[in-house]
């Protein structure tokens, strides 16, 4: 089953924040609070095309070949990706 | 075929796919339009008058497409915050023009080359120009949107800008060489 | 509602199209080879001696009102005002008949070409029952006859 990392709180749709690491091989658990790296707070489709985009290194033209859309659409797509990673930045900050 | 194709295929063809269609497209309406004596000496306007050589009715087409390629070109690159491909915007604009062939497409049929004003032939051609009118802007429309990667206020009031510009410049150069 | 709309659009083009039934194209067939003669001879003639410094002498060909209209004088100022815009008449060639049914008159279009204009001009000329000249005009080429 393909289970997907939450990123809001179902309670009050904050951004949720890593409280605890568990290691499977040794059965240590870390806990402290920690951010979610910006990549992982993005939508699943999101990190989808970043993973492909840098797979295709970061070629626009084959990426658009690949999802059989036009280049100005990927572009499009890719700069909305850019305007969101920014805006998490910004909140980070 | 999905509607959205008909209104802005623009998802899937763009560049220099988008632009080799449009040639055809421009190169047959113009072929067309000389045969039927159709002018579109405006980018909204429509006149009937076989009066003129292939070269006038080509250079009206080109002016149309031309000029309003170049404004929308323009307005791109002071208001988009993405990196647009002039290549993009000149073919997929050239693109959202073919619907324009239904005009002189009807006016082959005889009943419609010639005929009086206010007649039902006349309001017969244009009705089908306006449908072909409506057609085009939308598809112009969405070839600039999606180009130019623009939105909201910025893409509407420059998209009326460039349309006037246009309309304004492709008179001019009618005006200039009749 | 559909049928209403239905019936309303039929009957405003039967309206539309009352206005334009009074007007025929003629085709080949129909034309009267001798009128054409008689227009083209008078829109030639009419052109070239004006285009040569001359004026047009009407005998009785035409009506008395286009002889009131196109006086000497006036034949000049307008022929300047068309040298002008569009330059000096070079040629002219038939193009279409119409005739209208109310009156009998036949409505000959012929297409001009003046050497400042890229476009044809049409020559309009206008016979009556006894073929005489009751029009003339000179305009851009239309497709649509008005």
């Amino acid at each position: 089953m393909n289970k997907r990392l939450p990123l809001k709180c179902p309670s009050c749709e904050n951004i949720l924040q890593v409280k605890q690491l568990h290691c499977e091989k040794c059965e240590t658990e870390v806990t402290g609070l920690y951010s979610l790296p910006i990549i992982s707070q993005l939508s699943t489709e999101d990190q989808k095309f970043i993973l492909d985009f840098v797979k295709v290194s970061g070629s626009l033209k084959i990426m658009a070949q690949n999802m059989k859309l036009s280049y100005p659409t990927v572009r499009n797509r890719l700069d909305e990706i850019i305007n969101r990673i920014n805006n998490l930045d910004t909140d980070e900050k | 075929m999905r509607s959205s194709n008909l209104y802005n295929p623009f998802n899937r063809i763009a560049g220099f796919k988008s632009l080799i269609i449009g040639l055809v497209g421009l190169l047959i309406t113009t072929y067309l339009a000389f045969k039927t004596g159709t002018h579109f000496n405006g980018l909204i306007n429509i006149n009937f008058a076989k009066d003129s050589d292939y070269w006038l009715f080509f250079t009206e087409n080109l002016s149309n497409w031309l000029f309003i390629s170049t404004f929308m070109y323009t307005s791109g690159l002071i208001l988009s915050k993405s990196k647009i491909r002039v290549i993009d915007i000149f073919g997929t604009i050239l693109l959202s023009r073919i619907p324009l062939i239904i005009a002189p497409l009807i006016r082959l049929i005889p009943l419609f080359q010639s005929f009086v004003i206010q007649s039902w032939q006349m309001y017969f051609v244009i009705g089908f120009y306006l449908v072909s009118l409506i057609w085009t802007t939308i598809l112009l429309f969405n070839a600039f949107k999606i180009s130019c990667n623009l939105k909201n206020e910025r893409l509407i009031i420059s998209f009326i800008i460039s349309m006037i510009l246009s309309e304004i410049c492709t008179k001019l150069v009618i005006i200039l060489i009749t | 509602m559909k049928s209403i709309t239905l019936i309303f659009g039929v009957c405003i083009l039967c309206y539309l199209n009352s206005c334009s039934q009074d007007f025929k194209k003629l085709d080949d067939s129909e034309v009267d080879k001798n009128k054409v003669k008689i227009a083209q001879d008078f829109a030639s003639n009419y052109l070239t001696k004006l285009k040569n410094g001359e004026v047009y002498k009407f005998q009785d060909e035409a009506i008395d009102a286009i002889k009131n209209q196109l006086t000497e004088e006036n034949q000049k100022i307008v022929y300047q005002e068309l040298k002008d815009k569009f330059g000096d008449f070079q040629s002219l060639e038939y193009a279409e008949t119409w005739a209208q049914s109310s009156s009998k008159l036949q409505i000959i279009r012929f297409k001009g070409t003046f050497d400042k204009s890229n476009k044809k001009l049409e020559i309009r000329v206008v016979l009556n029952e006894s073929d005489k000249i009751a029009g003339f005009w000179i305009r851009p080429w239309s497709d649509m006859l008005n």
